[in-house]
């Protein structure tokens, strides 16, 4: 288990945190946010690359904040694998064990599992320059697994791949955190990479992190605009609450929740639904707009309305085929209060936020 | 099956490439420059071996046999002083070679130990007197190497340090000792320079790696940032003997030049051309050269070797 108690470091004039975090033994966790948020800085600290500044670290129990990178016992791999060019495939795997004062005999027998479960043994005597970019971040695992580490920490592993590789290597990854049941702490600025691995998702911005919770929690309750908009919800909007009505421009909406005062609110795309006709009374709050524009995505139909604010909404391709023909077309933009979804104002980058604290 | 040669396509030879501006341009500027040095070779070698005094000085001293002492004592007095002379310019040239050849390898490995943690500390360092001590490093690059000298002989025989350094053995002043310190003091600066680019181009995060699967720093160091810098430190070393080698205002100013004792081969070939003996200067610069190419051969074929290491590395 890994827990960060008040975390702070600083790079230049950068600075990190406070952070207070706890990741759950054998959990697979995706750091996510913008470029500058302070993701590698937090990882280069962890693996004691760079002076913690005031803070707990703990792995499994142990301090490990005042520890030399080398007695910490993390695994690091690196955004570009950091592959040691002058030594062939076996020699980086078995370095780590080679610096340990391990014999070359020893080190290749204990390497030999990671050999298998990586695939590979058929590179062994390859130069890291002729590997592809899949292979070369198979060899950086493996050299990173074979100490055995307790935390394994990946710095955008998939971003050097092409787009064809990315959803592959994730599985991949996945299977092989799952097999050896190593706590793994993942960074990526991409949404699709974090879903199809993570157990929890942390967001960071500013060197603070503004939510914590599993990919479901952030894309369906961020906390705030900031989070919102990172997670691809488009209608973020200010707006001024009294009750359960929120009033976003000329545009009087429902919201499930009461609340009182200036506001923000999201209603995720695919929750707008939009019909070519207007619907029955009901509690949902009708909107009537103008198709702005189409973009077919594949699995869903991309849809900018024009209307009292503009919305954007995805549909089904079976919804698209129903509404009216060309652009401009009159259609109504249907939202249940239980869609609006209250934000906490201000992006938050207090104490509040970075102090979440995820269990289980 | 025979095998087509890598030229040939499918459609027969391969398209002859048009002579481009760009191409024509870029050999005549190298062509001329390779022409100046070969031109400045061969006039010296022409210069020498068509001169009277210049032939005489190469017959005399690589053909000439010098009698035994028993056949020296019987010829008359004007023979004797005549052989005696020729063997000690023998000898005086023999030792200022081999002075030169140790002088200068033993600083350039003097200096490649000092140049290779401060190129480094150039490269990496991100502390406030970086700046500082990148600026120092230019001085010998920029300043005449004879300022060295005086200033060298000023810091041992003007100040304390001389006579305190004399008191436990070490003298540098009029010693040959003194010529690896000029060699090294000047000789550095260009190494650290040139390993200052090599570490530039060398990942940090490689080093960083290393000390996560459990080396120190000073490991990571050795292992994996030097292991990548081996080229650049055989080109280094190149520069830094070739350096050394060549000078000679700074060693005459420091140490003299002193038949036997602290005469090497540039500080000669200077005070020949001082003399006005134009074709004994020459001969030495030409000595001078053969030695400078072989060696210089020998180092870059190491540095090809290391550089077809990296590029077998990098092939599939």
């Amino acid at each position: 288990m890994l827990e960060l108690q008040d975390l702070r470091a600083e790079a230049g004039e950068f600075r990190l945190g406070p952070i207070n975090l706890t990741v759950p033994a054998g959990a697979y966790a995706v750091v996510l946010g913008p470029p500058g948020s302070g993701k590698s800085v937090l990882i280069e600290t962890l693996c004691g690359l760079r002076p913690v500044a005031a803070g707990c670290i703990r792995l499994d129990g142990r301090d490990i904040a005042g520890l030399p990178p080398r007695s910490r016992g993390i695994g690091y791999v690196p955004q570009d694998y950091a592959l040691f060019p002058t030594k062939r495939v076996r020699a980086n795997v078995t370095f780590g064990l080679r610096a340990r004062g391990l014999s070359r005999a020893e080190a290749h027998a204990r390497v030999h599992p990671f050999i298998e479960l990586l695939h590979l043994e058929r590179l062994l005597d390859r130069w890291p320059g002729s590997l592809s970019g899949g292979e070369q971040q198979r060899v950086a695992l493996a050299r990173a697994l074979a100490t055995q580490p307790h935390l394994l920490l990946l710095d955008e592993p998939v971003s050097a791949l092409d787009e064809s590789a990315r959803d592959t290597v994730c599985r991949e990854l996945r299977r092989i955190q799952y097999e050896l049941g190593i706590t793994t702490l993942h960074i990526s600025h991409n949404i699709e990479e974090a879903f199809s691995v993570a157990d929890l998702a942390i967001l960071m911005r500013g060197g603070r992190i503004v939510q914590t919770g599993s990919m479901d929690d952030l894309v369906r309750r961020p906390r705030t605009p900031f989070a919102a908009r990172f997670l691809r919800a488009q209608n973020v909007f200010d707006g001024e609450a009294n009750e359960h009505e929120v009033k976003v421009g000329q545009l009087m909406l429902r919201s499930g929740r009461p609340a009182a005062g200036r506001v923000s609110v999201m209603i995720r795309p695919e929750k707008i639904d939009v019909r070519s006709a207007a619907p029955a009374e009901g509690s949902a709050c009708v909107v009537p707009v103008k198709v702005e524009r189409r973009v077919d995505r594949g699995p869903y139909v991309h849809v900018d309305l024009a209307g009292p604010v503009p919305l954007v909404a995805y549909v089904s391709h079976q919804t698209a085929a129903l509404l009216p023909d060309g652009l401009d077309a009159e259609v109504w933009a249907v939202i249940e209060p239980d869609d609006v979804c209250l934000l906490e104002g201000e992006d938050d980058l207090g104490e509040r936020a970075s102090g979440a604290v995820i269990n289980g | 099956m025979d095998r087509q040669p890598l030229s040939s396509s499918p459609l027969g030879a391969p398209p002859r490439r048009r002579p481009s501006l760009f191409g024509g341009v870029f050999a005549l500027i190298i062509g001329i420059y390779v022409l100046l040095i070969a031109g400045i070779l061969v006039a010296d070698f022409v210069y020498v071996t068509r001169s009277p005094l210049g032939r005489r000085e190469l017959a005399e001293l690589f053909f000439v046999a010098i009698p035994a002492k028993a056949q020296l004592d019987q010829m008359p007095e004007g023979e004797q002083a005549y052989y005696t002379e020729l063997g000690d310019r023998r000898r005086f040239i023999k030792h200022a070679v081999w002075l030169s050849v140790w002088t200068s390898s033993l600083a350039a490995l003097i200096s490649l130990v000092i140049s290779v943690p401060t190129g480094y500390v150039l490269s990496r360092g991100r502390f406030h007197g970086v700046r500082l001590i990148d600026a120092l490093i230019d001085i010998p690059i920029v300043l005449p190497p004879l300022l060295f000298g005086i200033s060298l002989l000023v810091l041992f025989q003007r100040t304390g340090l001389g006579p305190v350094l004399k008191s436990v053995g070490i003298e540098f002043v009029f010693k040959p000792a003194g010529i690896v310190l000029v060699q090294v003091l000047i000789a550095t600066a260009y190494g650290a320079r040139m390993l200052k680019g090599t570490f530039d181009s060398i990942d940090p995060r490689l080093a960083a790696v290393a000390q996560t699967l459990g080396c120190t720093r000073a490991g990571a160091f050795f292992t994996v940032t030097l292991s990548n810098a081996r080229s650049g430190l055989v080109a280094a070393l190149v520069m830094i003997w070739a350096r050394a080698l060549a000078l000679y205002g700074p060693v005459i100013a420091f140490c003299g030049s002193t038949s036997m004792e602290t005469e090497v081969m540039p500080t000669r070939m200077f005070l020949e051309m001082s003399v006005g003996r134009l074709e004994a200067a020459l001969f030495i610069a030409l000595l001078m050269i053969g030695m400078a190419v072989a060696v210089l051969l020998v180092l870059k074929l190491a540095t090809e070797r290391a550089a077809d290491q990296v590029g077998r590395m990098l092939r599939p």
